[in-house]
């Protein structure tokens, strides 16, 4: 194994809190929802190392579904925030 | 301007300030919380045992999540389907107030011009959602034996129906489900799951005692293939809800979201 896979745990946990900051200040409201797939995509990596991977499963489906909505949700306001 | 940089940097400031309280306070006290695959903490010692050891022989379920999901729990799991409904049916209720925008017709060249650009995203996608509905029958029918269940199978079917949907070019081969059908059949979902939870009422068993559904079983071995069958039948349940109430929540945003395309 090329990484322990603690090593992979703290490495992903780190990547969500760095999404979560870059989500909370960015102003490009299309370019953050695909970010936030980014972020459902390292939770389930995080899940399958937990050994949950129905509960990885379920968030691979789910992160999909989140960001259609959101990109139709953005469709019908403008792009950029303040 | 200058009020709104010295906001931002406050408002960076305090996240900062929140996350490395929550951060401190977690490496101050490791003691306190259990090590994740500590068999001995309290979360695992109540009744993980149980169910390991027993959920195969009573239930029949080789994959245990779902033993517990729709089996143990199968109570839990109806009011989590009820959650559903009626998550959609609120969606409804609150959107329905704003008036639909109208679209104007187009041909299919003309939906051709304006759809993401590109033929190749079409015929990809004509391809890849048939492998999906596909796959979502294999998620919902195996399991009980391996990953998935009815949850993940109804949203695997509406993210099919969904690429469908909105991708403008597409001859929708799915049809085009009205907002309010898509609420009843999310209601026919759980009255599937509720049907099959009266169901063993009528010989002696409990609600949701898949174990005495009156389809004759004597033997240890038949009782046990009862459970499959009710699981089956529940998760049935679940996948018509959760796919109707994606697609209805889906619906009632589209058809009151105006697209500048």
């Amino acid at each position: 194994m090329l990484m322990s896979p603690i090593l992979l745990e703290g490495a992903f946990l780190l990547l969500l809190i760095a999404i979560t900051i870059v989500i909370i200040f960015g102003k490009d409201l299309l370019a953050l929802t695909i970010i936030y797939c980014a972020f459902s995509f390292s939770a389930m990596i995080l899940y399958i190392l937990a050994g949950a991977a129905d509960v990885a499963f379920t968030e691979a489906v789910i992160g999909v579904i989140s960001t259609v909505y959101f990109i139709i949700a953005i469709k019908s306001i403008s792009r950029r925030c303040k | 301007m200058n009020m709104d940089r010295n906001k931002d940097r406050k408002k960076i400031v305090g996240v900062f300030f929140v996350i490395a309280v929550v951060i401190g306070v977690f490496f101050l006290f490791p003691d306190l919380l259990p090590a994740v695959d500590d068999a001995k903490a309290p979360v695992h010692t109540y009744l993980s045992d149980y169910y390991i050891e027993n959920s195969l022989e009573d239930t029949g379920a080789h994959n245990m999540v779902t033993a517990v999901l729709a089996d143990y729990r199968g109570f839990d799991t109806l009011f989590e389907t009820c959650v559903m409904f009626l998550a959609g049916v609120t969606a409804l209720m609150v959107l329905s107030t704003t008036a639909k925008v109208t679209k104007p017709e187009r041909s299919r060249k003309e939906r051709l011009q304006i759809s993401f650009g590109s033929t190749v995203l079409d015929i990809a996608f004509r391809i890849i959602v048939p492998v999906i509905v596909i796959y979502a029958f294999y998620v919902l029918v195996h399991g009980e034996l391996s990953l998935g269940g009815g949850f993940q199978a109804g949203a695997l079917l509406a993210i099919a129906y969904m690429i469908d949907r909105i991708i403008p070019s597409f001859n929708s081969s799915l049809g085009n489900l009205k907002e309010e059908t898509a609420a009843v059949i999310a209601g026919v979902g759980v009255f599937i799951y509720i049907l099959t939870g009266l169901l063993p009422m009528a010989g002696s068993g409990n609600f949701l005692e898949y174990g005495k559904l009156p389809f004759g079983a004597d033997t240890a071995e038949q009782i046990r293939q009862l459970h499959g069958t009710g699981i089956l039948l529940i998760e049935i349940g679940v996948v018509v809800c959760v796919m109707a109430t994606i697609i209805n929540i889906l619906e009632v945003v589209l058809e009151r979201t105006e697209f500048d395309d």
